[in-house]
């Protein structure tokens, strides 16, 4: 790498790190026009960032609001930077992640989305409020690797349950992992309704679904 | 013919910390849970306050319980007394549409009228079915409960998304829409004692953002814990809080906020487990109810594994008094009823292990 684009990379990752939106945008523009390939900022400038952005989080220093201003900026980044990714952007794995039927919160499986994609992880979000019979659509037409079920309220955890039965009786269960997460989840209701696998938060989700590809 | 004025005794002698021939329970059964037990949808409750009332009681009639309420979810209430538009479902809980949020730029804020209690949306419907309750119960205590959201929920019902980058992208918005907010709630309560006569004793405070994992505790404070505490100071109600949320900052809020009571939402990482509110409440002097995972045996477990879960938090939490057990948040759809059947036959094994 050279000293030129190592700078790069630092500035970048200190900025989304201590949020400066306007610095962080405007760096990315300055290594796309010094033709620093697009996948190499993303992997060496952004998702390092992010990387630590999280460990902020887990540690208590950071919230929830830092850590979407956070994605905020590294959405707006991947903006710019998509019409010069062309085919480099390798992804490793797929996976299908939606909030289950009967619950709108998504602020945390967007996390999740954000963190994977960056991750090189081929993201496919169905939204929210997601009905089991489209879920169970997209895993027949998408064949994924892994899908990832969110829900916020206690009172939509049958609705998960109920997913991944559904996923089960289409006999689509053994072709995929199943990992979900959630406000009011914990690893022992995960395991309880079926799941493969629990996270607590979005970077504990890259983790884990990084595990479970490998 | 159930009898409601024993139950509010039994209530609120627990709740003076005196001895009651067994513990007090309710089950948190909102418009999803009672529209199952009456086998009707949860339109059919908003466009009846009589039968929304009717359906409330024969609901903790069904399950044996000693509290009467009018369930409802006031972020819902508030954010579409506003003007914002809302999904209504039949058997899940309502929620404001995404793709079309009421504030959409930060404009819009200033714009934002606080409603006409008497007109807005749910709550004349609300105002009449809290009426309707008392008649039911013959029960001053129906008409004791004030129920707010002071004031993440509305926000999030309002902005969205967008409510979580607005302390970066537009630090005034919060402050400004959370004033509007407790406006509002200092409204409903107006028509409130106009309709039903004297103040409540308590206001049940939804509250969202006082959690580790959510927002800074200083944040929490600009945006709710700040009004939760103007509100109480100028009502002069007893505030009893709702977190939902994981490791909420209670031992803070409870002294900032001089809660009177916490109904928490029972926290399955162990930080905040029975024994943890024992202390607490010997700590803070304060009413808890609660204490039972919303999200484990009651949805995944079997009547027995309920039965020991109640025996082991009744144990735990009714010397002293000041204990009314119950789900630490709504019990959803899909529960087993016999689940919750069990609450009751816990609470009546327990008092028998006690009387012998």
């Amino acid at each position: 790498m050279r000293k030129m684009e190592a700078e790069l990379f630092d500035k970048i990752q200190n900025f989304l790190v201590n949020l400066k939106m306007d610095e962080v945008l405007s760096l990315i523009k300055e290594a796309i026009e010094n033709q620093i390939p697009a996948y190499d900022i993303i992997m060496n400038g952004l998702y390092e960032g992010m990387k630590t952005v999280g460990n902020k989080f887990e540690v208590g220093e950071y919230f929830i609001p830092e850590l979407m201003f956070a994605a905020l900026i590294t959405n707006n980044s991947i903006d710019l930077l998509k019409p010069h990714l062309k085919t480099e952007f390798e992804t490793s794995g797929v996976i299908l992640l939606g909030t289950v039927s009967g619950d709108l919160h998504d602020i945390g499986k967007n996390i999740v989305s954000t963190i994977l994609t960056i991750s090189g992880i081929e993201v496919h979000d169905l939204g929210v409020d997601v009905p089991i019979e489209l879920w169970i659509q997209k895993i027949k037409e998408l064949k994924p690797d892994l899908v990832g079920l969110s829900c916020l309220m206690a009172a939509s955890i049958s609705s998960m349950r109920n997913t991944i039965q559904e996923i089960e009786k289409n006999n689509l269960r053994n072709q995929l992992k199943i990992i979900v997460g959630g406000g009011a989840l914990s690893k022992t209701a995960a395991e309880q309704i079926g799941a493969d696998a629990y996270a607590y938060d979005a970077i504990e989700a890259l983790k884990i679904v990084r595990e479970l590809i490998d | 013919m159930y009898d409601w004025n024993e139950k509010i005794e039994r209530v609120t002698t627990a709740l003076m910390g005196g001895e009651t021939d067994r513990p007090p329970f309710t089950i948190m059964a909102a418009e999803q849970m009672i529209s199952r037990v009456m086998g009707c949808t949860i339109p059919d409750l908003y466009n009846s306050p009589e039968f929304w009332a009717k359906a409330t009681v024969k609901t903790q009639e069904f399950f044996g319980s000693d509290i009467p309420y009018v369930a409802l979810d006031p972020a819902l209430i508030t954010a579409e007394a506003f003007g914002a538009k809302f999904i209504h479902r039949k058997y899940l809980t309502s929620t404001a549409t995404p793709e079309d949020r009421l504030l959409k730029t930060p404009e819009d804020v200033d714009q934002l009228e606080i409603p006409d209690h008497r007109k807005a949306g749910l709550y004349p419907t609300l105002i009449k079915a809290f009426k309707h309750l008392k008649e039911l119960t013959h029960s001053p205590m129906a008409g004791n409960f004030f129920f707010s959201d002071l004031t993440w929920g509305p926000i999030q019902q309002m902005r969205g998304e967008q409510a979580w980058t607005d302390f970066y992208l537009n630090p005034d918005l919060l402050p400004k829409l959370a004033e509007k907010i407790y406006q509002s709630n200092l409204g409903f309560l107006e028509v409130w004692k106009d309709e039903m006569g004297g103040t409540p004793l308590i206001d049940i405070n939804i509250s969202y953002l006082g959690n580790k994992d959510m927002a800074s505790y200083k944040d929490f404070w600009e945006i709710e814990g700040k009004w939760v505490n103007k509100f109480r100071k100028k009502t002069g109600m007893g505030i009893v809080m709702h977190n939902c949320g994981r490791k909420p900052y209670w031992d803070q809020m409870i002294t900032d906020c001089r809660l009177l009571g916490v109904q928490p939402t029972f926290d399955p990482f162990g930080n905040s487990d029975v024994n943890y509110w024992k202390e607490m409440k010997k700590k803070h002097k304060i009413y808890i109810i609660g204490t039972l995972n919303q999200t484990g045996p009651t949805l995944t477990g079997t009547p027995q594994d309920v039965e020991k879960e109640v025996i082991e938090n009744l144990n735990a939490l009714t010397p002293g008094g000041k204990f009314i057990l119950a789900h630490g948040c709504e019990v959803g759809w899909g529960v087993p009823l016999e689940n919750l059947l069990a609450v009751k036959t816990g609470v009546e094994k327990f008092s028998e292990m006690k009387g012998k």
